[in-house]
């Protein structure tokens, strides 16, 4: 039996390491979707840094080296870096995979698996993180009471003790983000507003496990990855919706990659899904008409991990009034905002000036807004908008949704 | 568990070191070795593959610089110049051109990637003047916005930089109109070896406009083009752009985009051709008949790009290693196939024209259009070409196994069948390391016009040794030393052109080519590289340099000749 | 053994000159360069005969200056400091013409007349510059890089040249192209990458002598159509030109004033044999010139091999959509002249009878440059004032406007014309042409081809590039045996 991605060592991609064909197209645009040479590169890091080690290609060439032990820890004092200077956005991944069939992502993820077992990773800012998550349950240093403070004054049943059809599984940031705080409140009620049968854990939610799955701290993950599953069986969880991209992405994909995890017994939806479906079924009808030119900001854990690209642009478009114009680089050719990965963590600059360059894009096309449906994303954006004193409007989709119903 | 051997490169003296990083600033040097690491294994590099596996260092940089401006530039190159330490030029990497002899001397990289700008796009002389890391790619996507293009993209890939494809191979899909980049280059602005700045074109005369690819008198650029990054270092260049018939960005598939979990499916690679654009496919049953219409097409007077991709199209046109192993198994693809590019430039109706001129063709040389009623599945999965054929991304679609080495004849379409004759030749030899070695070049050649009217076609064989495993790849390294030797010793007329034959150590072993050609090439390296420290060692040796030519590289290079019934050089008499 | 011994040696007594009468000959041309004889003139006859006598210039320190027809216009074989005229007339052999892939290998004293004789038998055409002689030789034409006729098209804008075989300056021999892999020949492509025949090209044989040439050949068409627009100025003309070549409409296309045209159309005058030749007076041309327009576009449509009257069909919609969106009226003749359109098929073939305009003055002094499209009224109005400075009539200024792959740059032409028995005509004309030259390399006309004193105009603003060309030269020609003293050399 193949083995889950989550027991995967690097010595397991050894082919892939070796067979590099050096294309560059992890760094680039994919060629064909290429609308200037000013916004025809992909990766962030590469972006930022301009040596090869920071792309996805680098990476390969780096682990091939090490399974091959051409060099080793103390050679390279900054390899920890280099591996944590990721957002894992993925847009190595899909352009590698659509040619070479090949995985610099998945390469990444196990190369910093294998740099937190010998102790060289995470980087030291990632140490809070996940203390915190042992401690908290999330990784904000909260605790676990203020999980459900945002929904004191809505009515929302308990998950943990009442029979709900659908678990809104809230997501650490947007539940706990004060600067978020409308977008689990507005999520839940577009919800209710349309008859979901809804429901959340409250103070027993847990941490999904990104933020510990992407850093490589596969032990921490895997814990609460068992947790959480135990949960939703324990209280028959059919279905379930999420605010956050990166629980989204864990939830639906990480989680079956678990090793000893059988099938998956939930369907889970990102909230702009939900609303998709919502509209279609007409359980959710706009009445008011919002004058605004936006732009859409595909998450990359939402779009280029997941495929959800139409769901939000229907949503959107379904909204009187609202002309969304598409920025150059979208959907599996988004450029990531630079929050993920940890790099936000660790790396808030590297985070912020990759959000700046998204920014000039999305002022290039005119509009007057920017919307997006991930808490980090929109942590790491609206943090650019302030540096560059910038007056465009930063949106979560259930903002819109909420002033048109 | 055993320790294993480390691979440790060679460093610069600290001082040069410190000076370099006064040049370039502190965040744009490294010595780090993860980072050294990842400038040391090319694409189409078997030696490179083999000196991993033999923990060979020769291939590590010393240092990486990033130079931002032509200033920085000259910089580096005084300062090399001045402690006699070798640098070399470098983009992506994507034609490993390992460093000869295997002394390992320390060596700067000088990476381009932060020169990335297109200074300007003139749409009077239909030119775009562009910094060394500026992509096919890019430019054509600015140049699409003005109504002109570039005139294709390489058929490796539009991710190639128009600078070192200037000093390499530069072919693309439409080269049978638009001839190869070595015809589309107006002026380059060169560091040369010994730091000094060359501008060639009209824009070596200082009152002059940058508009014209000669300058006064003899013509240095011709000796540039294609030195492989010996002779200097462009660190800006002008190349044409002509009229352009489709929109100002290329059409998306309707199938919408992939995501990690979806990029299997096939059906997010067929876009439709862009607008006053037509592909015609057209089979044939044996390969004369194919040839004759290759020629017949490329006389017509009709389109813009011919290329016959053979078996290669099993890469191509599929998403997976299963998938093209299958459909080479199964012969999915017709073996003998080309497409013809076709382009409204003047207006709708020239395309009606050429829609006429194609038909008429395929009904005189007996071949078959792919249509809806013949073979719609394979012109379906061919689909990729559609917009490959402008703008190439596939090109390095050779999934697990990497595309390492390559070997190239050019002549009239009749070079075909020579590839034919010497590849079967070879793999019967040799032996095959992949799948594709037999069943492709050997029945079904690559060939592509690769000049106005296809006075000239390509053809090539590609081989994808296993990289794992040394005797793979030494195996296949034997294949393309065996096709080459043979060329030239067979002297059938084919040439070998892009890699190989004049890169060392072959150039000054093989000195029938030209004949003379090391003789030549030496002496213009003795003007423009007088300390001998740009990319030393790649395109001729110095007389020293071949001296200290290892005995057993010299011993197989001279087996190789014997077997063509030529004499072996004796190295201590070569002029 | 003398220095006439050898050469009698390895090229036979009967083709070594040193008479008087012979010396003198190739002492000058129809230029303002100043006259100077050679040593000898000697006709060798084969690829081995030249490296010999390479061989033994370079041992002597001999001067070799090639020459093939002598009817290069600009002094460019006349001997700066004595030395040998190495002939090559005799050399004359079309040695292969390729009909299945279109190109054809010459001896370098093939010339134009011959060449597209024999291609014309096998229905292929050379493609030939406009005002060359019959006589030019096809290999020094192409490596000085006459522009043909059909430069407007991408595909013959530039470099025709395929294979070449060269005896370098010290005797080797050595080949470029596909050739240089030991095979057959055809293609500029070859084992080396380098595209090395390019660095032979404009070198006035300074680099070494070429004594084989592989050249790009194209179908003759069986149909084809011409078109003419007049301009009242060459400014009028430029808006069309880009349009028309921005849509790829014409293989031929390019303008000329009239009196050029009136040269062509001039009943009185032929093609001269010898240059310079005695003015011939001719009242048609003084007709001619009075009613021809001031500019005509010539535009020549060309049918492929397969349904040739629809190739030019969608050509010709094209062209009249563009003539109708600019006002300008497309004619099938030049008015008031009739059937010009027969003529010039005729000439787009054969274009050398615009050498007839010789015949006006006896020589003819042109500018010859290249400069974007859009810097053209500049240029002109140079010449224009200068001459009016100068005392010359502008309606005798020859101009010839070539536009280069779809009009990226143009190729110009100006031509000033006395009689070289007169000298203050002659002192006239040459300050003009001087002054002229200056002026318009001063303000970046762009002499690609610095013959005489052009090279030092323009090899006093090149700084590196001629200090490159000057170490190459002392590295390939390390005795400055060939052809010294021109260019920077």
């Amino acid at each position: 039996m193949e083995k889950k991605f989550f027991e995967k060592t690097l010595e397991d991609y050894k082919d892939q390491v070796w067979g590099c064909a050096r294309c560059n197209w992890c760094q680039n645009h994919w060629g064909w979707n290429v609308k200037s040479a000013e916004y025809s590169e992909i990766c962030p890091a590469f972006g930022e840094f301009r040596f090869f080690a920071y792309s996805g290609m680098g990476k390969m060439h780096i682990a091939r080296a090490l399974l091959e032990g051409d060099f080793d820890y103390e050679d390279a004092p900054e390899l920890a870096e280099i591996a944590y200077l990721c957002t894992t956005c993925g847009a190595c991944e899909i352009n590698c995979q659509r040619l070479q069939d090949k995985e610099p992502l998945k390469v990444t993820e196990c190369l910093r698996a294998k740099l937190v077992e010998d102790g060289i990773g995470p980087m030291p800012a990632h140490k809070g993180l996940i203390n915190s998550i042992k401690q908290y349950d999330n990784p904000w240093m909260q605790p676990r009471a203020k999980k459900a403070s945002w929904a004191k004054k809505i009515k929302l049943k308990d998950a943990s003790t009442e029979e709900v059809e659908t678990l809104y599984f809230v997501g650490c940031t947007a539940a706990l983000d004060l600067s978020l705080r409308e977008v689990p409140q507005n999520t839940a009620q577009i919800m209710l507003k349309a008859g979901v049968d809804l429901g959340i854990f409250g103070n027993q939610e847990i941490c999904c496990g990104s933020p510990v799955a992407r850093i490589g701290d596969r032990k921490t993950f895997v814990d609460l990855a068992n947790r959480n599953l135990e949960l939703f069986n324990k209280r028959g969880i059919k279905e379930i919706v999420t605010s956050c991209a990166g629980c989204y992405r864990v939830l639906k994909f990480d989680y079956p990659e678990v090793p000893g995890t059988s099938k998956i017994e939930y369907k889970v939806y990102h909230t702009v899904e939900y609303l998709d479906h919502l509209i279609k079924q007409g359980k959710l009808v706009f009445t008011k008409e919002i004058p605004l030119v936006l732009t859409w900001h595909d998450p990359c854990h939402l779009g280029r991990h997941c495929g959800i690209y139409e769901q939000p642009r229907n949503v959107l478009s379904s909204i009187p009034g609202i002309k969304l114009v598409e920025m150059e680089r979208i959907k599996d050719q988004a450029w990531c905002c630079g929050g993920g990965g940890g790099v936000r963590t660790a790396f808030i600059e590297f985070a912020v000036e990759t959000a700046k360059k998204r920014i000039g894009e999305a002022m290039k096309t005119g509009a007057e807004g920017i919307v997006t449906c991930c808490p980090f994303c929109e942590q790491n954006m609206s943090d650019a908008l302030a540096q560059m004193n910038n007056p465009l409007k930063l949106y979560d989709i259930t903002e819109l949704v909420m002033r048109a119903i | 568990m055993e320790a294993k051997k480390k691979v440790e490169p060679q460093y610069l003296p600290p001082e040069v070191y410190l000076s370099l990083e006064d040049i370039v600033g502190k965040e744009y040097i490294t010595q780090e070795r993860a980072i050294l690491e990842t400038y040391s294994k090319f694409s189409i590099d078997i030696t490179g593959y083999l000196k991993k596996h033999a923990k060979d260092p020769s291939n590590i940089p010393a240092c990486v610089v990033l130079p931002s401006t032509t200033e920085e530039v000259q910089a580096i190159v005084r300062l090399a110049n001045k402690h006699k330490i070798p640098f070399v030029p470098f983009t992506n990497g994507q034609l490993g051109i390992a460093n000869y002899p295997t002394k390992p001397v320390p060596t700067i990289f000088i990476h381009f990637s932060r020169m990335n700008k297109i200074l300007e796009i003139n749409t009077k002389t239909m030119a775009a003047k562009i910094q060394p890391y500026v992509d096919y790619g890019q430019l054509q996507a600015d140049a699409m916005k003005v109504g002109l293009w570039n005139g294709g993209t390489p058929l490796s890939t539009s991710l190639c930089k128009i600078s070192s494809q200037t000093a390499l191979a530069g072919l693309y899909q439409t080269s049978m109109k638009y001839g190869t980049l070595g015809k589309n280059i107006i002026s380059l602005k060169m560091v040369l070896p010994d730091g000094e700045i060359l501008k060639t074109g009209s824009s070596s005369v200082d009152s002059v406009d940058d508009f014209w690819e000669y300058a006064p008198g003899p013509d240095i650029y011709g000796l540039f083009r294609g030195c492989a990054g010996t002779l200097g270092i462009i660190t800006e260049l002008t190349t044409k752009l002509h009229p352009w018939a489709g929109e100002k960005e290329l059409p998306e598939p309707p199938a919408g985009r992939p995501s990690i979990r979806t990029y299997r499916e096939d059906k997010y690679d067929h876009a439709p051709p862009p607008k006053l654009h037509r592909l015609y496919w057209v089979e044939y049953n044996d390969i004369d008949s194919e040839i004759k219409a290759l020629r017949e097409v490329a006389h017509s007077g009709i389109g813009i790009g011919l290329n016959a991709a053979g078996i290669y199209n099993t890469y191509y046109c599929s998403t997976t290693q299963e998938q093209t192993i299958k459909r080479t198994k199964e012969n999915f693809f017709p073996p003998y196939n080309f497409y013809v590019i076709c382009t409204g430039i003047t207006s709708h109706k020239q395309l009606d024209y050429a829609d006429k001129v194609i038909n008429k063709i395929i009904k005189e040389t007996g071949g078959t259009l792919l249509s809806k009623d013949h073979k719609p599945e394979v012109l379906k999965v061919l689909a990729t070409w559609n917009l490959d054929c402008i703008r190439h991304v596939c090109g390095y679609r050779m999934s697990r196994y990497s595309y390492l080495d390559t070997w190239f004849l050019s002549g009239v379409p009749a070079v075909g069948k020579d590839a034919q004759e010497i590849w079967s030749e070879a793999i019967n030899t040799i032996g095959e390391t992949y799948i594709t070695d037999r069943g492709g070049v050997d029945t079904t050649p690559f060939l592509y016009a690769s000049d106005p009217c296809g006075r000239n076609f390509f053809t090539e064989a590609d081989v994808y040794p296993n990289p794992i495993d040394p005797k793979s790849l030494q195996q296949a390294q034997q294949l393309m030393m065996f096709s080459i030797g043979k060329t030239i010793g067979k002297k059938i007329g084919p040439g070998i052109t892009a890699f190989g034959a004049s890169f060392e150590p072959l150039t000054s072993f093989f000195p029938e080519m030209g004949p003379n050609v090391h003789l030549f090439m030496r002496k213009l390296r003795k003007v423009f590289d007088p300390n001998g420290v740009c990319s030393p060692g790649r395109q001729i040796f110095t007389k020293e340099e071949l001296q200290a030519v290892p005995p057993p590289v010299i011993e197989a290079i001279n087996q190789l000749r014997q077997m063509n019934g030529l004499d072996p050089i004796d190295v201590s008499k070569s002029q | 053994m003398t220095l006439k011994v050898q050469l009698e040696k390895i090229v036979g007594p009967q083709n070594v000159f040193d008479d008087q009468a012979t010396l003198v000959k190739y002492s000058k041309d129809q230029s303002f360069v100043s006259p100077a004889k050679p040593d000898f003139v000697i006709f060798p006859q084969s690829t081995e005969e030249i490296q010999e006598i390479t061989r033994l210039a370079n041992q002597t320190k001999t001067p070799l200056i090639p020459f093939s027809s002598g009817l290069n216009f600009y002094g460019a074989t006349i001997p700066s400091n004595s030395g040998i005229i190495i002939n090559l007339s005799k050399m004359d052999k079309i040695l292969s013409i390729d009909e299945e892939n279109w190109f054809v290998v010459v001896e370098p004293g093939v010339t134009y007349e011959q060449l597209q004789d024999e291609l014309n038998k096998n229905k292929l055409r050379a493609m030939i510059p406009l005002g060359v002689s019959p006589k030019r030789t096809v290999l020094s034409s192409t490596l000085e890089r006459d522009p043909a006729l059909a430069a407007a098209s991408f595909e013959y804008g530039n470099d025709l040249m395929l294979d070449t075989e060269i005896i370098l300056p010290e005797g080797d021999l050595f080949r470029t192209g596909l050739w240089a892999s030991g095979g057959r020949p055809g293609s500029h492509m070859g084992p080396v990458r380098a595209l090395l025949y390019r660095f032979f090209t404009a070198a006035q044989g300074t680099f070494g002598i070429m004594t084989k040439m592989a050249l790009q050949v194209e179908y003759l068409p069986e149909l084809r159509e011409i078109f003419f627009i007049p301009f009242s100025s060459l400014t009028d003309s430029l808006e069309a030109i880009k349009q028309i070549q921005r849509k790829e409409i014409g293989l031929e296309c390019f303008l000329l004033n009239r009196f050029n045209l009136a040269s062509l159309f001039c009943k009185d005058w032929n093609i001269p044999q010898e240059f310079p030749t005695r003015n011939v007076p001719s009242e048609h041309f003084k007709e001619l010139i009075d009613v021809l327009p001031p500019w005509v576009l010539i535009i020549c449509l060309t049918g492929s091999p397969r349904f040739p009257e629809e190739k030019i069909s969608y050509e010709k919609d094209a062209l009249m959509n563009i003539s109708s969106k600019l006002n300008i009226n497309v004619f099938s003749t030049i008015p008031p002249l009739e059937n010009a359109d027969e003529y010039f098929s005729g000439l787009l073939i054969r274009p050398w009878d615009i050498l007839k305009k010789f015949c006006f003055k006896g020589s003819v002094h042109s500018l010859s440059f290249k400069s974007p499209l859009k810097r053209v009224p500049e240029f002109e109005s140079i010449i224009h004032k200068a001459s009016e400075e100068h005392n010359y009539s502008i309606r005798h200024i020859g101009g010839y406007l070539l536009p280069i792959e779809r009009g990226r740059a143009v190729h110009l032409e100006f031509d000033f014309h006395c009689d070289i028995s007169n000298p203050e005509e002659v002192k006239q004309v040459r300050d003009l042409y001087f002054s002229c030259s200056e002026e318009l390399i001063k303000m970046g006309a762009f002499f690609d081809r610095p013959y005489g004193d052009w090279a030092e105009m323009m090899y006093k603003r090149t700084g590196t590039y001629t200090k490159k060309l000057k170490e190459l030269k002392d590295e390939i020609d390390p005795h400055h045996i060939m052809n010294p003293g021109k260019l920077c050399f």
